[in-house]
Parts: structure tokens; sequence; C-alpha cells
């Protein structure tokens, strides 16, 4: 069993305990896992294809079940009971970007980006518009914004994600290979924005192969044969 | 709730998704408009029909009150008088029809006309009454156009005068002008047209030519023998024998011994309810007391009528429900499937949209909200569409046919199409939508 804790008195917004969890019950891609994360944590994993990574993502995420272990996410217990506030929570705490980018591509850049407040109580109002305006500028996606997602570079829907995942300023941000498609110039913006959210109190979760995008502020683990390994 | 906002969006959201992939709608539309074609099409030939027949049986004023009653005079003079003299005609119907035209075509087959001779009191109204069952039918009378009515003077004075309806004025007069020609009753062989001839089996003591006063326009049957002559002219089918009423004075019938096998109608006309009302009950009570006693005591207002029409007209209306609701369920089945595999080629956008928040319900109804709006664009297409089809195929009846058929359309029509559309768009899709709420948020965005 791997026991991580990162941080000491305040409570963590992500806690996971004896998480395991398995697609044939014969090898358990997660195995025993045990993390804590808290406000302005960046977290760095990485490890071989195949690790469990994404895995690894699905279920903080609540994307995915686990079959053992408990799991916490901002002080909610997450157990078969609150299996229908999954919805509820994603849309409330978590942005996604994911490494093949999962946008809708028949509608726009802004309708994509805009796309987490369908399912939403929150009404589009003013701040919403101006939070809106703030990061398609500081992610250079003024230009695009009413381009049809599908015309897009590798690189721009990359950054429509990341713009998605930010837009109702979510307490966690999961993160997988976000700067995988982009170049150095636009590596750089996008990091440049997941470490002002962190000194906001984000939590951020990387997953990559890009180890150069890591600080030494940053918590960097190694996922292996289902254990998480401090790097 | 989503906010209102929200639910804007939402809508904009899903119209967009609709009319993003232009292949998929069209393929999704053609399933579901064939269905609603079908039912469109037919409900609207089925209404037709069914005010056709309605229209022959009952063009029958609200405040009259009919009575057929084999009795003798002095029974029937004590109804009248029991009930309201001033406002009953009698009309008495020979049984047997009377020839009253002949022509032989350049083929050698013959087109006769033959008439029901109606011997009435005067006629002030305009009152149109024909029954349903063709076996006991009662005379019809419509509009005036030319001349008059038959009037109490007539019928005092037994003129041998007569009304006719517009077919039979032309074909007996062709353009000229009928009033004051004379039309001979029982004549009609071969070439002998409106001609007394002393080889005809004419009897000789009866005087069997009526002077035209009044020409009348009955539509139904008017439009019946035009079509009848029509095909007479166009098909080489043999002989041909269509049949009319004309209406003379009762006593000119009687002076002529035209009466024998008559029988005779009694029709209250009223102006006001209360009066309509109070004969109704008092032929109530008599027919009650004395309909064991007389063969034929048979009362008919309008809603009897249209009693008589809707029970005879409800077996062939079930049958065809049942064949159009047979037809609208496999299509919805076909268009189930359609929806089945947009709805398999989208779970990639629903696991997207999974992750951003959505739950199963939104799921649903998005996908339910997309089928609604499939159903009423294929609704929309399927009303001009059956409307101009149902047209087509009145046309045809009547030109290949020759049965008179109108097609009607009626706003009942629409507002039942639109509500089928709906129910049919929200029954198909719904299983369709359910499969696809119910992937895993995991597995739909690995599908993608």
């Amino acid at each position: 069993m791997s026991t991580l804790c990162v941080n000491g008195n305040e409570q963590p917004v992500i806690e996971i305990k004896g998480l395991r969890k398995t697609y044939d019950r014969k090898r358990y891609v997660l195995d025993n896992l045990e993390l804590k994360l808290y406000s302005g944590d960046m977290t760095i994993i990485e490890g071989k294809s195949g690790t469990g990574k994404s895995t690894l993502m699905n279920v903080i995420g609540l994307l995915d079940d686990f079959n053992e272990g408990t799991l916490c996410i901002d002080g909610i217990e997450i157990n078969k009971k609150t299996k229908r506030k999954y919805s509820i929570i994603r849309a409330q705490k978590i942005g996604f970007v994911f490494q093949a980018y999962h946008l809708i591509e028949a509608i726009s850049v802004k309708e994509n980006i805009m796309l987490p407040f369908l399912y939403s109580n929150i009404n589009v109002n003013n701040d919403i518009k101006q939070r809106y305006d703030k990061i398609v500028t500081d992610l250079g996606l003024g230009e695009l914004e009413n381009k049809k997602v599908a015309l897009l570079s590798g690189g721009e829907k990359q950054r429509v994600a990341i713009a998605r995942a930010l837009i109702k300023d979510p307490k966690i941000i999961i993160a997988d290979e976000p700067t995988g498609n982009l170049d150095m110039e636009n590596t750089k913006i996008v990091i440049d924005v997941f470490r002002k959210l962190r000194e906001m109190g984000k939590v951020i979760i990387i997953v990559t192969h890009d180890i150069s995008i890591a600080t030494s502020d940053d918590k960097r683990f190694y996922l292996k044969e289902g254990k998480l390994m401090l790097c | 709730m989503l906010g209102i906002k929200n639910n804007i969006m939402f809508i904009r959201h899903v119209l967009m998704m609709v009319f993003s992939n232009v292949p998929r709608l069209i393929l999704s539309i053609c399933g579901l408009f064939v269905g609603l074609l079908v039912l469109t099409t037919g409900n609207i030939l089925m209404n037709s029909y069914y005010d056709e027949a309605m229209n022959r049986a009952c063009e029958f004023s609200t405040n009259n009150i009919s009575v057929l009653l084999e009795a003798d005079d002095e029974f029937e003079k004590k109804i009248i008088s029991d009930i309201d003299t001033m406002q009953v005609e009698l009309k008495r119907v020979s049984m047997s029809s009377e020839s009253i035209y002949s022509e032989q075509y350049s083929n050698g087959n013959i087109c006769s006309l033959n008439a029901k001779v109606v011997g009435t009191t005067s006629m002030d109204s305009e009152n149109v009454l024909m029954k349903y069952n063709e076996n006991t039918t009662i005379p019809v009378h419509g509009n005036l156009t030319k001349g008059r009515f038959i009037n109490q003077n007539d019928v005092s004075k037994k003129n041998n005068c007569v009304v006719i309806d517009e077919f039979t004025a032309s074909l007996l007069f062709g353009e000229e002008d009928p009033i004051g020609k004379k039309v001979i009753l029982g004549v009609g062989n071969i070439g002998m047209e409106n001609v007394s001839d002393e080889d005809n089996v004419v009897d000789d003591e009866k005087d069997n030519s009526f002077t035209v006063v009044g020409v009348f326009d009955n539509y139904q049957v008017t439009k019946s023998n035009q079509l009848e002559y029509e095909k007479f002219r166009v098909v080489d089918n043999g002989n041909i024998v269509m049949s009319t009423y004309i209406y003379v004075p009762y006593t000119a019938l009687d002076e002529n011994g035209f009466q024998e096998d008559a029988q005779d109608y009694l029709i209250w006309h009223y102006s006001d309810n209360s009066g309509y009302e109070k004969g109704l009950q008092v032929l109530n009570d008599y027919k009650t007391v004395y309909s064991h006693k007389y063969s034929k005591f048979e009362l008919m207002t309008k809603d009897d009528m249209k009693s008589a029409v809707k029970k005879e007209l409800r077996p062939i209306k079930l049958f065809m429900w049942l064949i159009l609701s047979a037809l609208l369920i496999i299509s919805g089945i076909n268009s189930m499937n359609t929806m089945f595999f947009s709805i398999k080629e989208r779970i990639g956008e629903i696991g997207i949209k999974k992750a951003m928040g959505a739950n199963a319900t939104d799921i649903i109804v998005q996908f339910l909200m997309e089928g609604i709006f499939m159903a009423y664009i294929a609704a929309a297409m399927s009303l001009i569409v059956g409307g101009i089809v149902a047209e087509l195929i009145g046309k045809g009846i009547q030109s290949m046919l020759f049965i008179n058929f109108k097609v009607n359309y009626s706003m009942e029509t629409v507002l039942f199409t639109l509500i089928v559309a709906g129910i049919y768009g929200i029954v198909f899709s719904f299983i369709p939508s359910y499969y696809g709420a119910g992937r895993k948020v995991a597995d739909a965005l690995r599908f993608e």
C-alpha cells in the first residue's frame, strides 16, 4: 500500500483511501491507492502507457466506478448512495481536459466552451460573460469563436478543450496530456494558465509524459503496477 | 430546473444538433414522413367520404321533423291538426319511377332518365331531404335557380306543373329555357324524347304532360347524374338508367292516377326551437301509441339521420383505422431503428455531455426533443403532400370511376396529424434515447 499525504493540516479536496479498480477481477489496474490533494496543489502523474493513468483520472473525475476503497471529493464521500449526484458533482466541481479533446465537432468553439452551462442551474450572466472573454483572450481563441471545431487544428482544439474545462471555475481540474499537441509557445501559455489557477487555490491533476512542465513546487507521482509512487 | 436562458440555450443546442448532419436528418424524417403521409391522406379521404355520406343523408334543416307514414287520410289529418297545420308540408312519393327521357347513342347503347314523381303541397322552404338508406328515400329539393316552386294555387287548382332539377333540364332541353316546356311522364322509348306517341305505352286516361314552372339546383343528384352521363358517353359499358326527382302538386298526381303505390311524408318546418321541441314531443307520443297499428310510422330528425349514417359508416371507419394504425406502427418501428443507429453514432457526444454534467434525464430529453422536432417537420411535409395526394385520388375517383367524390380539408385533420406526430416522435424516440442515456461515461468517451 502506498500512502502519500501532501500538506498537513487543512481538509483535503480529494482524498483517496485503499482504492482498487479492476476491469476483469483478475488484475487490479489501481491497487490500494491512497492520495490526498489540497487546494493549490498541482499534481503531475507520470507512467508508461497502459499503467492506469487514464483510469485513475476517470475514477477521480467520477467518469468511472471503483471496486473498493473510499473516495472523497470536497468532503462528499463517493459511494453507491451518492452515485446519482455524480453528474452534479462533475458539473459543479470538476473540469476535464481529455487527451482526445472530446469536443463536439458540429458546433462552434463558443458553443463548445459554453457547453457545461447547458446542464447547470447557473444563469449565463455578465460575470460569466466576462470570465468567458478572459479565458478566450488568455488562450488566444478570440478569432476562432464562431468557427466550427471540425475546422480547427489539433493545438487549437486542445485550447478549446482547456477553455471548456475552465469556464465554470471548477475546484478541480483534471487534464490528460493537455500540452500533447501544442508547440512550445502554446504549451507555455497553457501551463501559465494552470499555474495561475493553482495560485487561486484550484487542485490541478495533470497526466503527462512531458516532465519539463513540472516545477519544484509541483507534486510528481509515478504510477506503476497500480500503485502511486512519489518521484 | 434550468434557468430560462439555459432552457433557451438548450433548445437552440438541440436544433443545432438536429441540423448538424443533413443526411442523418433526411433519413430520420423519411421514415416518419411515410407513416404520417399515409395517416394524413387516409384521414382526409376517410373524412371526405364520411362528410359526403353525411351530406347526402343530412342535408336536412335542423328544425325539420319528417314522418314517413302509411295510414289513411283521416289519421294524417288528425296528426296535422294536433301538431301544427301551418308548418306542415305533405310529400306523396310514388314508389315506381316514370321514364321521362331516353337517348340512343351511336354505339347502340341507351341512356334513360327515370324520375320519382313527388307530389307535394307548396314548396315554400328550400330544405333538402334525403335519407341515407336508398330503399326509403325521401324526395329532394334544393335551391331555386329559375322560375318558381309549386305553390298553394297549383295545389288547389290541381295544375299539371312540374319543378325539375338542373341536370334534367339540361338533358331534356339543352341550352333552351325550360320554363314553359313540357315534361311527359311514362315516355322514353328509343328515339321518342319527351314526345307523346300512339305507339308509346302511355295510358290515354292519364294526362301525363306537365309544364315546367321551376328549376332547382341539387348538388348531390345533379353531380351524380352528370358523372353517370359522362361515363355513358365516354365508356362503352352498355345501357344506363339514371334517376332523379321531379315535383308536382300532389292533387295533380291524384287527379292523374299516379299515386297508386305512393308513400306519404309529412314534414314540419319550424323557424323556432320551442315549436320544434313541442312538435317533436307530440310526434314521439303518437309514435309510441300508434306505431304498432300502422306498418310504417317513422320519425326522422336531423339527429336521427346523422345517427343512421354514423352507424352505417362505423365499420368502414374502424376498418380503415386498423389499417392506418398498422401502417403507422410499421413506419414507427422503422423510424425507431434509424434513431437507434443515429444515437449509437453519437455515443461519444453523450459521453462528452455527461462529463460536462449532463445526467441521464438530460440526455433523454435532448433526444426526445430531436425526435419530436423531426416528427413535426415530417408532419408539415405530410400535410402538404397528403393534401395533394388526396386531391389527386379524389379526381381520379371522379374521372375513372365516375363516382362523385369531393375532397374536404379540415382543421381537425391538421390538428390530428400534429398530435399524432408529437406522440409518434415521443414513442419511437424513447427507447433509443433511453439506451443512449444509459451508457457509462468512460465507455461512451472511449467509443468516440
